[in-house]
This record gives structure tokens, C-alpha cells and sequence, in this order.
């Protein structure tokens, strides 16, 4: 505040100038960090599958990227795919056995 | 230590998505899955904001190997033109090969086409590569694509030809009674469901165990 309020001693310049600088470095570094470390942070983000239950809400606060989401009601899922091929595998051995 | 990078074995199928060329383009997703590889296609994309070209251009930046089908160059009999997709993503594909960064140049591909040396009329500059007729035969196409992948991967243990395509007719067989359960259509089964339910057979019949 002494600083803004009588001028730089050493330079002497207007005390408006030594403010927008203040101002233009407190922004730029804010900007700087947003950027790049807000590019780091966000690649250390954990990723946690969320089914579509859950996948709208949050996880005690802790970011959370969706990388799967599907409609309950019109997804087959792996299981019930699987089980129906198994079924259709063991009709064709049992049709070719007989 | 250095890190290794991930093998990529990402096929990408670029041919005619018509009924009557199904049968084929399923044989030739089900050989390469067969064989260990994974196939990729158009036929993924979802988002229609999105621009196609770049997309598919990003879906073969990404995939090392490279399936190119050119043997829908006949007129459409509703409007009287050819399509020329194929023609075009297979162009790209070269080129990404020819003047990309060093792990594109290391792309591989094979060109099919139904009659052999047919492309010589319709697409001279493409003379000197090596394309592989498949006479619209799934058991020619199935031979084709696992001669190629072979030569991939010459020291792995793959399934021959004869065998994958006896798995693919037992496949046939299974997916109409799997997709009956599901109450799904086989004709309209989607690329991302007909590769997860080949996956899964894959899975329940390894090729040791073959009946």
C-alpha cells in the first residue's frame, strides 16, 4: 500500500503505473498457472469408471472423469451377452453331438 | 529406463458399408480379431458435430495397420456415380505412410479388390502395389487378410486360414440364436456390438479348443 499510495522511490513514477503493473503480474501469473498447471493437475486426474447410476454425482468432492456412461434400460451389458452367446455355443454342440 | 511403447495392432477397415457387401466386411472384422488384432471403422464415430473427414483421418493416424476394400467402383444404379470413399481414404492413408512422422511411415496395409487386376483400369497409379482379389467370397477375403496379418507377425502362433474361417461359420451360426435372446436384428447388428459379441465368442472358443 505505501508502495501504490507515494510512487516508486528509486524511479519516482506515478503511483497509477506501479498499480497496473502489480495488477498485469498478478494476472499473468494467475493466467500462467491456470494454464499450465491447471493442464498438469488435470492429467493426474484419477479416472474412475462411474456407471450411469452414479456417473451425475459427485464423489465426496474428488474430480471425477466419466469414461463410460450408458442408458440403463437400453445397454445389454458384457454379461448378459456373454451368457447369451453362451447358450447359443452350447445349442449348436448339443444339435451337432446328436 | 526407457519407456516402451504400447504395440499398436489397430486395424483400420476402410471398404463399402451395403447389405450386400456385409457378409464380407464381417468376416473380415471376425479374421482380424481372430488373428489378435483389433479392428477399427468408421462405422464408430457418433458424434455428429464432429467433421467426419478429421475424424477418420484421426482414426488412421491411430491405427498402424490398414484393410482398403475398392471393389464398389461399379455406378450406383439410383444416381449413376461411383464412390469414391474408398479410393479417397485409402489415398489418405498412403499418404499419411509416405510423408507423416516416422511411426506413420511404419503403417501397414493390404488392398483387396472382388476381381484381380481389375484396379489397373479404373486406378492406375495404384499399379504397383500389390492388390489381393477376394472374388466376393468370405473364405477368399478371411484367406487374404490372415496371409497378410501373418506376415505382421511373423513369429506368432496364429490360427491358418481354413480354421478361422470353420470358426467364422460356427460364429454364424451362433450370433442369429444370441442375438434372438437379446432381441436384436443380426442384419442390423451395429459395428461396436457385432465386434464386443466376436470378442466374447473369441473368448468362449480359443482356437485350441476348436469343436
Amino acid at each position: 500500500m505505501f508502495l501504490l499510495e507515494s510512487g516508486c522511490v528509486d524511479c519516482a513514477v506515478s503511483p497509477n503505473f506501479c498499480s497496473c503493473l502489480a495488477l498485469f503480474t498478478v494476472g499473468g501469473l494467475a493466467l500462467f498457472r491456470s494454464r499450465l498447471w491447471g493442464n498438469r493437475m488435470s492429467s493426474k486426474t484419477p479416472v474412475h469408471k462411474v456407471s450411469s447410476h452414479n456417473a451425475n454425482k459427485s464423489s465426496h468432492g474428488k474430480t471425477v472423469r466419466v469414461i463410460r456412461q450408458t442408458p440403463q434400460s437400453a445397454s445389454v451389458p458384457d454379461s448378459k451377452l456373454k451368457k447369451a452367446i453362451d447358450r447359443a455355443i452350447a445349442k449348436r454342440l448339443t444339435a451337432a453331438n446328436h | 529406463m526407457p519407456r516402451r511403447k504400447k504395440p499398436n495392432f489397430d486395424v483400420f477397415i476402410n471398404c463399402p458399408f451395403d447389405k450386400e457387401y456385409r457378409a464380407i466386411f464381417d468376416a473380415v472384422v471376425f479374421a482380424v480379431l481372430d488373428c489378435g488384432f483389433r479392428p477399427r471403422s468408421a462405422l464408430e464415430f457418433g458424434d455428429g458435430g464432429a467433421v467426419r473427414i478429421i475424424e477418420l483421418m484421426r482414426l488412421m493416424r491411430s491405427a498402424r495397420y490398414g484393410v482398403h476394400d475398392l471393389s464398389r467402383v461399379e455406378l450406383d444404379p439410383e444416381n449413376g456415380l461411383p464412390r469414391l470413399n474408398m479410393a479417397l481414404e485409402l489415398g489418405i492413408f498412403l499418404g499419411l505412410r509416405h510423408s507423416g512422422s516416422r511411426t506413420q511411415k511404419n503403417k501397414k496395409c493390404v488392398i483387396m479388390d472382388s476381381e484381380k487386376y481389375r484396379y489397373q483400369e479404373y486406378c492406375s497409379d495404384i499399379a504397383g502395389q500389390d492388390v489381393k482379389a477376394h472374388g466376393n467370397d468370405t473364405k477368399k477375403a478371411i484367406s487374404v487378410i490372415h496371409a497378410w496379418l501373418k506376415r505382421q507377425v511373423p513369429t506368432v502362433f496364429l490360427p491358418s486360414a481354413g480354421v478361422i474361417s470353420k470358426r467364422y461359420e460356427d460364429f454364424q451360426q451362433d450370433l442369429p440364436v444370441a442375438c434372438k435372446d437379446l432381441n436384436w436384428s443380426p442384419q442390423e447388428l451395429d459395428f461396436l456390438d457385432l465386434r464386443r459379441a466376436i470378442e466374447l465368442w473369441l473368448k468362449k472358443v480359443p482356437a485350441k479348443g476348436l469343436t
